[in-house]
């Protein structure tokens, strides 16, 4: 289904800037830049051809857009510089923040060391900017909103 | 099909990112209702009993204050961004998001289980009446004159609290009384028809005919909605008179009993919630005031100063009440009511007496039930005479009895800097309201050395009587005269608490025991017992506190090496003569008990062997039990039943909201634990909207609906969960508009499923068993 699903796209809305109209349905083995694997709150598999996480000495910055969001997800590390591993708990500054809207429902997806609940995150680089991220991240419904039967959003990227 | 058209149309609407995806499931409004399972459920509720059994009530309502604002700190909400009466309920004003989010992991710990928990203690200490007259106790004479003075000492007179025989009109503010419908013959007192209890009755019916009346233009506040911050919540005048929460056939509706076990949980209670109610002082608007001026400290609660005793005007005065009954029910059982024969009731020569009960000293114990009968009282109240009705010793009284009296000890501790000795407790034990005390364990005529005399005896006793000589203690024990006859069996509920119990005990005397944080291994302290020999024929040399050591220890070896095993299975209990567990039935309440006790005696003790098994424990529990399509705790391991029940009992409730509370703040807090964070919350808020409220959230969109209500009317009312009813502190206060106070009563003003008790009729209290049916249906 899920196969099929992304040929429909694929072929459908032909906007995709990267690929001719016509191009090739995405195969399983194909290059990306980044995969990231959304489910929970919403399912989604996204990639991109070019690069989505960008690296400092002192952060490092994924930004993933979803057809699911308002705004691409934007996640904020303050980490030194990989190869190595990360997480929520050794990682002083953290965030990751989005918004969803189901009809006019609002759906926010903040998680980070400032808002409650925090959520999590795993990080694993081979190198500055390479490397895999999990996430999860508390969806909140604001007053009078419905956000669905799961309130966690759980990320996998490879980038 | 058509979902798969919509997902497409939105996916087209906008120009999609640089991204390739195999598309988007969501929940959510525009998402199929429910989910992708076979089956559709439905829970529905009986209920199959009212009746308040004390002892296990006040268990609950203990762990679920503990599983109230504490945890919801834990989980990091601010408690300032719940509102107990904003509609809809349920929400978190999120300062740092700068959105109000549907937030019912926070909101049903922070608000409901804590309000929850604190009212069937009011209505035991305060309002129906549930036990002997406080005005007939000997250490409470004049209650009337004691009762304004501690109202003036708290700032409650004139607003809550009048002269005994009056009623006046347009006070300030509180029970404002503006039309003068308050009537004088109900206020004996000082508090308009309060009916302040000595001895709490071992069970009773709670049937209850409140007012839905507002004429009293009541307000309450507290220390989370300040009267001077102009957030006062009218209310129904059933929070400013009591009148009307007395129970509506007292004579016919008491088990007039009292047992050790009913005092002594209804003291932990007690001496939690006044613990709380003594975190700080307050001005005359309310305010917080953490600190005096050293030497002005006596002059807190004294006309004029401007500063008052507790948290608000009523808590501080709740505060002296619940600790004058709590000394009250001490000074009794110790002079009166414990017995040397087992026919008798009698008691120690002296307080001094008791702190020196040893091995050696001639057998004197707390009976296990005791006969109450009353003759009329000139000032209205029953005037209680007592008979000793069983010389049987229980294992959960004494422990209860020995853990209660630590909790008010702690109060009167100097050297424990936060509890005994902070300002505004000091300001209660210096003099007035209360005797100071030497800090020695030498008999002065205080709550100090009554709440020490208290442990002392309690413990000693679990030792004569109930330990086996490797400290095993059986639950029952058959007292012919002053001859013993152990029984055989602990439950491992039984087990757990008495690790808890006397983990509290430990931690009082050492000058440790906080109000919530007891969440980090214990250090090894002596204490003021220690100074008093025990002479123990087992061990010449062991003090007070070794003795409470070796017991925690023992009991924390059984749960650890023959109520659970290593594969995580938990056995309902242990015969100490077959040297077997009771029975190889696999059950809820063994597990999460054996969890609770565990994980206390890994802190008691500091071995982490004991949190590990808890863990194994916990992974077998969730692997069973948990029916994850229902979202519902099984009692039995889960099967394919298409339908099923479920029956929770506050001691249920208690063992398996604790448990889960234990899992976040010891292992989901900790280093490795976050991944469980999420999951936990959810779990909590669904444990405590569906069990307690009665609230299926089928449809999964958080909002309630009286139809997702598992007990119902069928007409407009939803009658509630294992809680009952509700009143203001929870959202009930009487009108749909609150502050304006008109309109027609409210039945579920905040529609979360739990009626407000004058429409229950029945107090905002527990039921002893309600049954839930889980149902599946093909989609």
């Amino acid at each position: 289904m899920r196969a099929w699903f992304a040929f429909v796209l694929a072929c459908g809305c032909s906007s995709d800037p990267t690929r001719s109209p016509d191009a090739a349905p995405v195969a399983p083995d194909a290059f990306f830049a980044c995969k990231a694997t959304f489910s929970g709150n919403f399912s989604e598999v996204a990639t991109t051809d070019t690069a989505c996480a960008s690296a400092t000495d002192a952060q490092l910055v994924v930004t993933l857009p979803s057809q699911n969001l308002v705004a691409p997800l934007a996640i904020t590390l303050a980490i030194a510089t990989g190869p190595g591993d990360f997480s929520s708990e050794t990682t002083a500054t953290w965030s990751a923040i989005a918004t969803r809207m189901i009809g006019h429902d609002t759906c926010v997806l903040d998680a980070g060391d400032q808002v409650v609940p925090h959520g999590s995150f795993t990080l694993h680089l081979t190198s500055a900017d390479h490397g895999t991220l999990a996430l999860d991240q508390p969806v909140r419904a604001t007053i009078f909103s419905a956000c669905g039967d799961t309130l966690a959003e759980h990320l996998k990227v490879a980038f | 099909m058509r979902y798969l058209a919509l997902v497409l149309l939105a996916a087209c609407g906008t120009p999609p990112p640089p991204f390739h995806t195999d598309g988007g499931t969501s929940g959510g409004s525009d998402a199929p209702p429910g989910d992708a399972a076979t089956y559709a459920i439905a829970i529905t509720a009986n209920l199959d009993s009212t009746r308040f059994v004390m002892r296990e009530h006040m268990l609950a309502a203990a762990e679920m204050q503990i599983s109230g604002e504490p945890l919801a700190e834990a989980m990091g909400r601010d408690l300032g961004a719940y509102s107990r009466d904003v509609l809809p309920p349920d929400l978190y004003n999120d300062a740092t998001l700068g959105v109000a989010w549907i937030d019912l992991p926070g909101f049903s710990t922070a608000v409901e289980s804590y309000e929850y928990s604190k009212q069937p203690m009011n209505f035991v200490a305060f309002e129906s009446g549930a036990g002997t007259a406080l005005s007939h106790a000997a250490r409470a004479p004049n209650l009337a004159t004691t009762l304004f003075h501690v109202a003036q000492a708290s700032g409650a007179a004139g607003k809550f609290v009048f002269p005994a025989g009056t009623y006046p009109e347009n006070n300030p503010m509180g029970n404002t009384n503006p039309s003068g419908s308050g009537n004088p013959l109900n206020n004996p007192l000082g508090w308009p028809g309060i009916w302040p209890t000595n001895h709490v009755f071992a069970s009773f019916d709670p049937a209850i005919a409140p007012t839905s009346d507002v004429a009293q233009r009541c307000s309450i506040s507290s220390d989370d909605s300040p009267q001077g911050a102009g957030s006062r919540e009218l209310s129904a005048d059933y929070e400013c008179e009591a009148t009307t929460l007395h129970l509506s056939n007292r004579a016919a509706q008491i088990d007039p009993t009292i047992t050790p076990g009913a005092d002594g949980f209804a003291t932990w209670k007690y001496g939690l919630w006044t613990i709380n109610y003594l975190q700080v002082m307050h001005d005359d608007q309310e305010a917080p005031v953490l600190t005096v001026a050293a030497a002005d400290l006596a002059k807190v609660g004294t006309a004029g100063f401007g500063v008052y005793l507790g948290s608000s005007f009523i808590e501080g005065f709740q505060a002296a009440m619940f600790v004058l009954e709590s000394d009250a029910r001490a000074d009794d059982w110790l002079a009166r009511l414990a017995t040397a024969d087992g026919t008798t009731l009698s008691g120690f020569a002296s307080t001094s007496a008791a702190l020196a009960y040893d091995f050696t000293a001639p057998l004197r114990w707390f009976p296990g039930r005791i006969a109450v009968t009353e003759t009329a009282g000139a000032d209205g109240f029953p005037v209680p005479a007592y008979a000793l009705a069983s010389a049987d010793s229980e294992l959960l009284d004494q422990v209860g009895m020995a853990m209660g009296y630590a909790e008010l000890y702690a109060l009167t501790d100097r050297a424990n800097a936060d509890v005994g000795g902070s300002q505004p407790v000091r300001a209660y034990f210096d003099g007035d309201p209360f005797a100071a005390d030497d800090q020695l364990p030498d008999g002065e005529d205080t709550v100090h050395d009554r709440a020490l005399a208290m442990m002392r005896v309690a413990v000693i006793d679990l030792a004569r009587l109930h330990a086996d000589s490797a400290g095993v203690l059986v639950d029952h024990v058959a007292m012919t005269g002053t001859t013993a006859a152990r029984g055989h069996t602990v439950a491992t509920a039984s087990t757990a608490y008495t690790v808890i119990g006397l983990r509290t005990v430990l931690r009082s005397l050492g000058s440790q025991l906080e109000l919530y944080s007891n969440n980090t291994p214990d250090a090894a302290t002596t204490g003021p017992l220690d100074a008093l020999p025990i002479h123990d024929p087992s061990d010449a040399t062991r003090t007070f506190g070794g003795l409470v050591r070796a017991l925690v220890r023992a009991q924390a070896d059984l749960l650890y090496d023959h109520l659970t095993d290593a594969s995580g299975r938990a056995f309902v209990g242990w015969n100490d003569a077959t040297q077997a567990p009771i029975s190889n039935e696999g059950t809820l309440d063994a597990h999460t008990a054996a969890i609770r006790g565990l994980f206390a005696s890994y802190l008691a003790t500091g071995d982490t062997k004991y949190r590990e098994r808890a863990l194994a424990v916990w992974a077998r529990l969730d692997a069973t039990f948990y029916d994850a399509e229902a979202r519902v705790y099984r009692t039995e391991p889960v099967t394919a039943d298409l339908v099923y029940t479920v029956t929770y009992t506050p001691l249920r409730f208690a063992l398996l909201q604790s448990t889960l509370r234990d899992m976040y703040e010891l292992v989901a807090t900790r280093p490795g634990g976050e991944a469980l964070v999420l999951p936990l919350e959810e779990r909590l808020a669904r444990l405590d909207k569906l069990v307690l409220n009665g609230w299926d959230d089928r449809d999964r969109d958080q909002k309630p609906t009286v139809t997702e209500c598992v007990r119902f009317d069928g007409v407009h009312v939803a009658l509630g969960g294992l809680q009952m009813g509700e009143r203001t502190l929870t959202g009930e206060t009487g009108r749909a508009t609150d502050e304006a106070g008109v309109g027609p009563p409210s039945v579920d003003r905040d529609a979360d499923c739990v009626p407000e008790i004058d429409d229950a009729k029945l107090p905002a209290a527990l039921a002893d068993a309600v049954t839930f049916t889980v149902t599946r249906t093909s989609r």
